[in-house]
Parts: C-alpha cells; structure tokens; sequence
C-alpha cells in the first residue's frame, strides 16, 4: 500500500479577484484519516474545497491523489466523492433515477450499494427530491456517494440547516458505511462538538491562513488546558494563555505548550476541547484580551 | 460514451412531460377534429374542390393531395412548435441548473463542461426535434388515413399509390432531418450567442443581446449607411429556411396541376430531395456560414468558461 498523502497542498493561495480567500497554506491528508477543516464564515473552506474538486483555480502546488485537480479534473472526480456547501440534488428527479444517472456518470458508482444505504433510510426509491425534507435529501446525497468506490470524501458543511437527529443520522452513516481505514474524509463543519469525536485531525483556517494542522492526539500532548478559582485568574493571565474563559463553577485557560510548573499548580490540568481551541486560535487577540 | 448517453438520458427525464406533451398537442387536437368534427362531403358534387398548385381540383381527384397535405401538415406543425419551442428556451438553459441550484451536485461528478453543455444542446436542438418528427409523421398518418376514410371511405385507402407513398414519405423525413441539422446549425450564432449571454449576464443576457444588436445597427445604418448586422443575421435565418426545404429551387419538381400529376411529383420527390438536399451542403460553403460557426464556436467557448468558475 502506498505511503504518499491523498491530498497534498504547499504553498497554496486562492484569489477571488484581488481578494486572497486563502494564503499560502500547506498541509498534508494521509489515507484513512478524517480530517475536520474548522473556520469562521469567510475563512476560505469552501474556497479551499472547491480548489481540491477542480473547480477553483489556485497558486501553489496542489495534489489530490496525485493529480492535478484543475487540469485533471474529470479523472479525479472519478476516484473522489464530494457534496458542496449548497448542496441540493435536483429537485425534478426521483431517487431511483439519481441511482439511474449516477450508475451511467460514475464508473465506481454501485447501485446496489446506494440501494442497499438508502433502504436504511425513510426515503422510497420512487420519492422526487422536491417532496423530501432537507434531512432526507442529504441522507440521499450521502448514500448516493457513499456508494461511490473513492479514497478522498470531500463534504462542505453537509449538515447545515439539519436538526440534531438528521446530523446523527448522517455521521453515523458516513462512519459505519463508507470509512474503512483506508479511505480519508476532509469534512467542514460548524457543529464542531458533534464531530469531535468522529474526526483524527483538525485544520483550523482563519482568515485564509492555516492556523492549525494536526491530529487530535497531538493536540493532547500540545495544548493543556487549565481549570481554577477566579481568585487565581491573575496569576494565570500573567502567563499568557491562548485563552481565557469560563467554565462551570470557575473558569479555565489554554496554553500552547506546558504552563509554568507555578501556574500549573494553581489549576487543575484537563483536555482543551476542540471548540474552545478553535476560539482560542481564531479569536481577535483584542477580543481574547478582553475577556475575563 | 456511455457517459455522454447517460446526460441525454438526464435531459429526457427532466423535460420528458413538456416535450411529450408538445408533440402530441397537434395530434390529438387533429384527432379530436377529425374524429368529431362536423364534416359532411359530398364526391359528386362539383362545387366541392380542392386547391392543389394554384388549381382547384374536384375532390374526387384530389384525396391524394389532401391526404398528403394533412400527414405532411400534422408532421410540421408537430416538429415546428417543439423545434421553435425549445429554440426559444435555449437562453434559459444556460441557467437552468444554477437556478434549481443543483448546479454543485453536477459539477460534482465526473462528466466533462463539453459534454455536458453537448448533450444539453443535441437533446434540445436536435434530437428531440427529430423525435416530433417521427411522432408527427406517425400521427399524421394516422389523421389522414382517419380523414379519407370520412371522405371516401375504406375504397379511397385501396385507391391511393402506396408505392409512391412510401419512398416519397422516407425521403421527406430523411431531407427534413438533414435539414433540421442544418438549420440549427445556420441558427446557432444566436441559439448559443443568447445562452452564453444569459449564462454570464443571467437575466440581462437576453436583452442585452438584442439591445445591443439594434443600437449597433441603427448606429451603423444612420452614422454609415452599412446594414451588415441585419443583413447577416437575416441572411442566416434565410440560409435556415432554405437548409430545410428548397435550397436548390423549386422549379425542377413536377408541377401537380392534376391528381395524376402529383402522383407522378410524389415518385420524383426522392430524387428532387436528394437534389435538394446537396444544394442545401453546398449553400454551408460560404463566408456567411463561416460566420455563423465561428460565433457559435466562440459562444460555446464562452458557455464553457461560465461553466468552468462554477455556479
């Protein structure tokens, strides 16, 4: 089995005219991971996915399965899956003739299989989109490329708009049906908590920069978290955590690296959660001041 | 190849009903006509006629030509409004998918710009046109034997020159496929001039095309005294009309003054459509249609580009 990164970025900018949607960022996707690519609105993760399907033209070096994903585009649209921030199926067509097309546009694409998803679903076969929920129509969006024999799943915020049930129901599919260990899920998503658990890295773009790329075990060993009493918040705030905020009955702070052993015995030391990192790395830094 | 198929079979299933629909209109409404309308013919009468060449023909004599005039009539009418109807449509297609917002989901799958925007355009312009015509061939046959059959009953079916008929009805449908062809090709500057401009300028595109197409020519008839935008794009509806029937003249078909002439016309059809057909080719080697290829070439390019940023 090959060793090489599914998806491999360096140096890459992305322009919308004279706006730098994303700047100069490098990162690696290794097979079998699921990778969460967190940002604020405008961040440029939809920019930057769109670049990965080819449907963006960028700066810098860029390889998706080895291929180029502008020029090559329809060869690697044949060995990856994507479902885009505005994603809708055509509302004119029944289920069963989305099966018809894509068995006729994919070649890795199983009929049977999406048959098969779809059938654990509440969604009929001879249902039109255009009489589905949003839920059931990204549970048909799922299970349609879910069906597809990829390595790279490429989903921009698949869940907004979703209540908490639909969202269960998609990670849960996404997680039992098509992640093997061997195939790689970059997904953005704002519902960071639901997926903390489901993902092994994280990226956190802010701005267009990359502010953060790593797995989320490294993360353990990286960032500490420290719990305390108010009456220590001084003393912690001298030592210039990454952020500062409350937490139940106290409040906590976030530290890049371990804090000093005197500040560390005036808490009580805890895993940072992914959210609070996200804040941490992407807040204004005036605002992060300000805060108690 | 497959791939292609399966994006024709995509624009069958999305328009199939108003496709369906326009090409049984006609028929059903002749149907409806032949079958319950108030229709009382009397063969011995004289006063009862036919036109047929400039000349009135006693009916008697002429259930030939009016049998033909109504297969042949139901067939155009049927290919004309669906041909016209999805000529008209075209500039929207340019949005289409943007506007049911399922551009993304198409995008997202492994069929190139060209073939998609190819299939698109041979299913609307071509394909399905020439579907209408095998339907309204089919219908019309149908109306007219049910109309000679009021008229005359079952003796006017046996009396008709079926073997004039038939190879007169194949070459009619293979010269008006051929002609179709041409004809849309002679139109395209404008079919993909106004889609690419509704792709890029959305719903401007329409109106800036035409807009601008009459200010730059009365600017150039006023200031210059130089019609060439009229000009050419008459000439290209011209060039249209002609690829489908009488590019080469009508003067050496048969003249059909008398029921026994036309039969005679129906077994020089093939022959003459043939005739026509060739000088309908030879009419593409002018500038005129260079024109009109390199504008729809550019267009193409354009709706490609549109296609390419994404939605």
């Amino acid at each position: 089995m090959s060793t090489a990164p599914l998806i491999e970025a360096t140096g890459l900018s992305l322009r919308y005219g004279r706006k730098l949607a994303v700047d100069n960022v490098s990162f690696q996707v290794p097979a079998g991971r699921v990778v969460g690519l967190l940002g604020h609105n405008g961040a440029g993760k939809t920019s930057l996915m769109k670049a990965l399907v080819g449907l963006h033209t960028c700066e810098g070096e860029l390889r998706v399965l080895g291929l180029h994903p502008r020029r090559d585009r329809q060869q690697l649209l044949e060995s990856i899956c994507y479902i885009p921030d505005v994603a809708i199926l055509p509302r004119w067509a029944r289920v069963e003739q989305l099966i018809t097309l894509m068995s006729g546009l994919h070649p890795r694409f199983s009929a049977d299989r999406a048959r098969t998803l779809l059938r654990r679903t509440s969604v009929g076969l001879e249902d039109k989109v255009k009489t589905l929920s949003k839920g059931m129509v990204v549970q048909v969006h799922l299970a349609l490329i879910a069906a597809i024999d990829a390595r790279v799943m490429i989903l921009d915020e698949p869940t907004l708009g979703l209540d908490v049930l639909s969202r269960k129901a998609f990670y849960e599919m996404l997680i039992d049906e098509w992640c093997d260990g061997e195939r790689s899920v970059l997904i953005s998503t704002h519902q960071v908590e639901e997926i903390e658990a489901l993902l092994s890295d994280v990226m956190i773009l802010n701005e267009g920069k990359l502010a953060l790329s790593i797995s989320l075990e490294d993360i353990d060993r990286r960032f500490v978290a420290l719990s305390h009493d108010a009456a220590q918040a001084d003393a912690i705030a001298a030592a210039h955590p990454l952020l500062r905020y409350r937490v139940q009955g106290g409040s906590a702070a976030i530290f890049d690296g371990p804090p000093p052993e005197a500040v560390q015995a005036l808490g009580q030391r805890m895993r940072p959660s992914l959210v609070d990192l996200f804040v941490a790395l992407t807040r204004a830094p005036d605002m992060n001041r300000s805060q108690a | 190849m497959q791939r292609f198929k399966t994006l024709l079979w995509r624009e069958w299933m999305q328009h199939r009903i108003g496709w369906l629909a326009m090409m049984t209109v006609p028929f059903v409404l002749l149907l409806l006509a032949v079958s319950f309308g108030n229709l009382h013919v009397n063969l011995a009468d004289a006063d009862v006629n036919i036109r047929v060449a400039g000349q009135r023909l006693p009916l008697n004599e002429g259930l030939l030509p009016l049998g033909i005039s109504v297969f042949g009539g139901t067939a155009f009418l049927t290919v004309l409004l669906v041909w016209m109807g999805n000529m008209i449509q075209a500039p929207g297609l340019a949005r289409r998918d943007q506007q049911d917002r399922s551009i993304e989901f198409w995008l997202s799958l492994p069929a190139s710009h060209v073939q998609s925007l190819g299939a698109t355009l041979l299913m609307h312009l071509l394909l399905v046109p020439a579907a209408a015509m095998l339907v309204g061939l089919l219908g019309g046959a149908v109306i007219a034997v049910m109309l000679l059959i009021r008229v005359d009953g079952f003796t006017a079916l046996a009396a008709l020159p079926w073997l004039a008929i038939a190879p007169a009805t194949l070459a009619a449908l293979l010269r008006a496929l051929f002609g179709l062809m041409l004809a849309t090709l002679w139109l395209s500057p404008m079919v993909l001039g106004t889609m690419a401009a509704s792709a890029w300028l959305k719903r401007w595109g329409l109106p800036a095309v035409i807009g601008g197409l009459t200010v730059a020519h009365t600017m150039l008839k006023n200031g210059y005294g130089i019609t060439l935008i009229a000009d050419t794009i008459g000439g290209w509806f011209q060039q249209a009309q002609l690829a489908l029937v009488g590019a080469g003249g009508r003067g050496n078909l048969p003249g059909v003054g008398h029921a026994g002439e036309f039969e005679f016309a129906l077994r020089a059809f093939p022959s003459w459509a043939a005739g026509d057909a060739a000088a309908a080719v030879a009419n593409l080697a002018t500038p005129a249609f260079a024109l009109a290829m390199v504008i729809a070439a550019a267009a193409f390019g354009l709706l490609i580009l549109r296609r390419q940023r994404g939605a």
